[in-house]
């Protein structure tokens, strides 16, 4: 299969094989004239109102950090109004009903619409000018994610002002969240308005694996790449398998809640614990999802301060791999009072301790760094909110071990123990690092840095505020006081230390209220004109190359990980464009992708510029899921198809086809400005989504044979009339893989470039009718047999393997639908490819699903049974 | 203009990517079967010995499934298509040895608890 615009290359040959340090870098001659006023030109930003459109990643990545930052504060309030309320006993200053809607939207604002938006805000801004890339490499899905972000966060938060907040939890259990117990609309408002938060996250990860492997600057292997590009590149892989879990138990519970169809009521054979099952698979990564960057930003800023490089940085790598992978085996923890048996349980608590060790790694690692720059460790704003990290996250591990140990959870567990145990890794981890970073790489994006006066101010007051306020519910926990309780009686012995904690959480919010002055003060986005401090902390890191809105004016070849340390003439190199691509040689935004492993330069991708089909797509459907939400489905089904119109006009624009062939981008080296195959970025992206839809559908399997194993009486057996006859599920299969050849089949008809092929395009109709008719023939099978969705948790099973089947086809009749147009316009063809090859993968990856499926909903109970 | 036809052929990014996380790999699926099996054989009515079997039988698996890696991972690296420069594929070697030496302990952990624990009791 030809990879490359030139045919006769195959994919081995597409890319550099040559050593860097080979590569004809610095070019020798002075650059032409008019070449940087040209990169100005192309990468302009939108002016006024237009600014909505823009799609580069530092105007992307401070809106979603702002965004991120206002909701802290906002969920800040919430939890300033709660400590007021419980500041002393048999308090009205709010109602029950009022405080458990604050403490649902505190706790849901700060974990899903505060925590991992900032570090994924955080990977938009940084990542690019860390990899020297000019952005990321789907510049529209960042746009489109905060987009879809804002709207639906604004929506989710402002129910709190209209008595709509969810007030089962941030984590909504069932059986309090099913319809029975919770008959009004505000559940339905955190599952949906949570839906956002996935998209959102999802596409984040996309963009965050494809950019973090594929574009590098040319020498910067995996062993050079800086600890945060790490740390990011292991958070987007926690998400794609972690976020789907979620994803389905909103599904599950949103279907439950609209159709009744019984997953979580036991007496129909669902099971209220498949939800907490589902959310704590999120739950636990979805913590160390929002620590791993902050430790990854720890590890950049203590390096530049002791200014050496990381002791340990190797291990370092091993302790983030190791986090995210232990984090998946903790899940249980949430549940151990739950009558799950013992040995299960000692799983759980073996990998919950087994966690602190990769932890410890870098807690080690850190104090070694700073230890061995033997006092040229500076102290200042940044410097002190990593320290306080280190001394609070410490803490906040050591009572993780603590509730680690199931005996000891068995008494702490639902009591301000736990509150406690979480704020102080949550602040400690994670907030604490966010500050640290907002006043160590402010002066990258702003005209002025932040104040370091006040900086000190900011930092004790939040120190000592948070120790006040939560080091008392240790205490307060261990004399029994419940979490979730809107008061307490007098004389328990609570009242003082609830005092306490009240004070406290009053002096850290003066802390950050003072923060936020200085922000307005002194934050001048350069953005917005202007330019920023060169490289004031002397760091050793690309981010800190000079840089203006195209990025850097030409992109470094890397020899080493902190190449502004070892290469002293890098910045000047750079600037004067003496590096690779320091032109645009296709007229475009452009920048290198390169090999994931090896760093080496494969071809220019051409990335998009300000638009606003995202946009729109990003506001409609979100508009569709809350219409939905509050039963307005005319003018939700009318958004829906303004979505789906919008999605249309961005897609057609993407794989814009081969365009110049071969350019020069300097160091001696030619490269393509078209990909296809294995080595395209779209390709990488394509893969990233179907591990998505493959952990979403894990996530049903688990469900499925976690329901037989709780509820056997509710299955059929081999001989059972509820069974379809075999006959009906080998039909759809034989459609479906009929599907699927038609579709490889597809892939062999394309014509030489230039030409147009109808018979393309009428197999790709042909497979998305048949696997249409597969789908339905299955629904029908089980229809016919009796079958009914809300009968029982078997039947809700069978139907909603065929929901998930059903949202697959819709995805891939969308692609097959835009490959079959292109390919009838001329569009598409042997070497211009892309589209067709994205749907081709997408479209075996559902009749994969969709087989495992049949042979899952029909095979199994015949053989359990 | 370069010939780009030349000698070094790249590291391949899905043997590295194993390569990488190959131990972390198995003890997931060690520590996945261990709590599936243990689940499905309370369920069958086995008795405790023969999951408390089951289970060491995992960990001695996980074991030497990661061990080679960890013991030889030089082999390993060329088994899984690791190139490149002499000092980027020590440190890819150097992650991937202790992450294995990392997952050893890990599934040595997970085990133990057959060894301490009663098999399918009621946890509360």
């Amino acid at each position: 299969m030809a990879t490359s615009a030139d045919p006769s290359l195959d994919d081995r040959e597409t890319e550099s094989r040559r050593d860097p340090a080979d590569y004809e870098i610095p070019n020798p001659q002075p650059r032409p004239q008019g070449e940087e006023e040209e990169l100005l030109r192309i990468w302009a930003r939108p002016r006024g109102w237009r600014i909505i459109s823009a799609v580069n990643n530092t105007v992307v990545g401070i809106g979603y950090l702002g965004a991120a930052f206002l909701f802290f504060l906002l969920a800040g309030v919430l939890a300033l109004l709660m400590r007021t309320q419980l500041a002393v006993p048999g308090n009205d200053f709010l109602s029950q009903e009022l405080y458990n809607q604050i403490f649902t939207v505190h706790g849901t604002t700060m974990m899903f619409l505060f925590a991992v938006p900032a570090v994924e805000a955080l990977g938009v801004m940084l990542l690019p000018q860390m990899l020297a890339a000019r952005d990321l490499p789907f510049p529209r899905l960042s746009a489109f994610a905060i987009w879809a972000y804002v709207v639906g966060g604004f929506a989710f938060f402002s129910t709190i002002f209209f008595d709509l907040a969810p007030d089962g939890g941030w984590f909504m259990y069932t059986p309090l969240t099913l319809k029975e117990f919770s008959p009004g609309d505000n559940a339905d408002f955190w599952l949906l308005g949570i839906g956002f938060i996935e998209i959102s996250a999802i596409a984040g990860a996309v963009e965050i694996v494809v950019g973090t492997l594929k574009t590098r600057p040319p020498g910067m292997s995996l062993a050079k790449m800086p600890i945060f590009a790490w740390a990011m590149l292991i958070f987007a892989a926690m998400i794609i398998f972690a976020f789907p879990a979620v994803i389905l138990g909103t599904m599950l519970l949103e279907i439950e809640r609209s159709f009744g169809w019984p997953f979580f009521t036991a007496d129909k054979g669902g099971d209220p614990l498949l939800w907490q099952h589902l959310f704590w698979f999120f739950g636990h990564p979805e913590v160390y999802i929002i620590f791993l960057p902050a430790a990854g930003l720890v590890s950049m800023i203590v390096s530049t301060m002791a200014r050496r490089p990381l002791i340990g940085h190797d291990l370092i790598v091993v302790a983030l791999i190791g986090t995210g992978f232990f984090s998946f085996g903790l899940w249980v923890h949430h549940m151990f009072t739950t009558g799950i048996p013992s040995l299960s349980l000692a799983f759980f608590s073996a990998a919950s301790m087994a966690v602190a060790i990769p932890s410890g790694i870098q807690v080690f690692s850190w104090i070694a760094t700073i230890a061995a720059s033997k006092g040229k460790f500076r102290i200042n704003t940044p410097s002190l909110f990593v320290l306080g990290f280190l001394f609070i996250f410490t803490i906040g591990g050591l009572t993780g071990i603590m509730v680690a140990l199931v005996p000891v959870d068995f008494q702490v567990h639902d009591t301000y123990f736990v509150v406690a145990h979480f704020h102080y890794v949550l602040i400690g981890g994670m907030v604490f690092p966010l500050f640290a970073t907002f006043y160590y790489w402010t002066p990258m994006v702003s005209r002025n840095p932040l104040s370091e006066r006040v900086g000190r101010w900011v930092f004790w007051l939040m120190f000592a505020g948070f120790h006040i306020a939560f080091f008392p519910m240790h205490l307060t926990g261990l004399r029994g006081m419940p979490r979730r309780v809107w008061t307490y009686p007098e004389g328990v012995g609570w009242d003082t230390l609830n005092m306490v904690s009240t004070i406290g959480a009053y002096i850290f919010a003066a802390g950050v209220l003072v923060f936020v002055v200085d922000l307005i003060r002194r934050f001048r986005p350069v953005i917005t004109g202007g330019s920023s401090p060169d490289n004031p902390w002397q760091a050793g890191t690309l981010e800190w190359l000079p840089s203006d809105v195209y990025s850097t004016r030409s992109i470094p070849l890397v020899t080493s990980r902190e190449p502004l340390w070892d290469q002293p003439n890098l910045s000047k190199e750079v600037e004067e464009g003496r590096h690779f691509l320091p032109n645009a040689p296709t007229g475009e935004r452009e920048t290198i992708v390169t090999s994931a492993v090896d760093g080496k330069p494969q071809y220019i991708i051409r990335m998009p510029g300000p638009g606003f089909a995202h946009v729109a797509a990003a506001v409609f459907t979100a508009a569709f899921f809350l219409l939905l939400t509050v039963k307005m489905v005319t003018l939700a089904a009318a958004c829906a198809v303004a979505a789906v119109v919008a999605f249309l006009l961005w897609s057609w624009g993407l794989d814009k086809g081969p365009g110049k062939g071969e350019v020069d981008i300097g160091g001696g080296i030619s490269l393509p400005t078209y990909m296809s195959g294995p080595s395209s970025h779209a390709w990488w992206a394509m893969v990233v989504l179907i591990i998505v839809a493959a952990s979403l559908y894990l996530s049903y399997v688990f469900s499925y044979l976690y329901l037989w194993v709780v509820s056997p009486q509710v299955w059929p057996d081999a001989a059972s009339s509820a069974l379809p006859d075999a006959v009906w599920p080998l039909a759809s299969a034989g459609l479906v893989i009929a599907a699927a050849g038609l579709v490889l089949a597809a892939g062999r008809l394309l014509p030489p470039p230039g030409r147009k092929s109808p018979a393309v395009a009428v197999c790709l109709a042909l497979a998305g009718v048949l696997l249409v008719a597969a789908l339905g023939l299955n629904i029908w099978s089980h229809w016919q047999a009796g079958v009914r969705p809300a009968q029982d948790a078997y039947g809700a099973m069978v139907y909603m393997a065929a929901v998930l089947d059903g949202q697959l086809v819709l995805a891939v009749l969308f692609l097959l639908g835009v490959a079959a147009v292109r390919s009838v316009v001329g569009r598409l063809d042997r070497v211009w490819r892309v589209s067709y090859e994205n749907a081709a993968l997408l479209s075996w990856y559902c009749a994969a699903q969709m087989l495992v499926g049949l042979v899952l909903v029909n095979g199994f109970p015949r053989v359990a049974g | 203009m370069v010939d780009r036809r030349l000698q070094r052929p790249p590291s391949t990014t899905i043997g590295t990517i194993l390569f990488l996380l190959w131990g972390l790999v198995i003890w997931g699926l060690q520590f996945s079967a261990s709590y599936l099996a243990h689940t499905w054989l309370c369920r069958l009515g086995a008795s405790a010995a023969v999951i408390d079997a089951a289970i060491a039988g995992l960990t001695v698996l996980a074991v030497a499934l990661i061990a080679p890696l960890a013991l030889q991972p030089d082999w390993s690296a060329r088994l899984a298509g690791v190139r490149g420069g002499e000092a980027d594929a020590g440190h890819l070697k150097t992650v991937a040895r202790a992450v294995a030496l990392l997952s050893i302990l890990a599934a040595v952990w997970t085990g133990l608890g057959a060894l301490m624990v009663e098999a399918c009791v009621l946890g509360r």
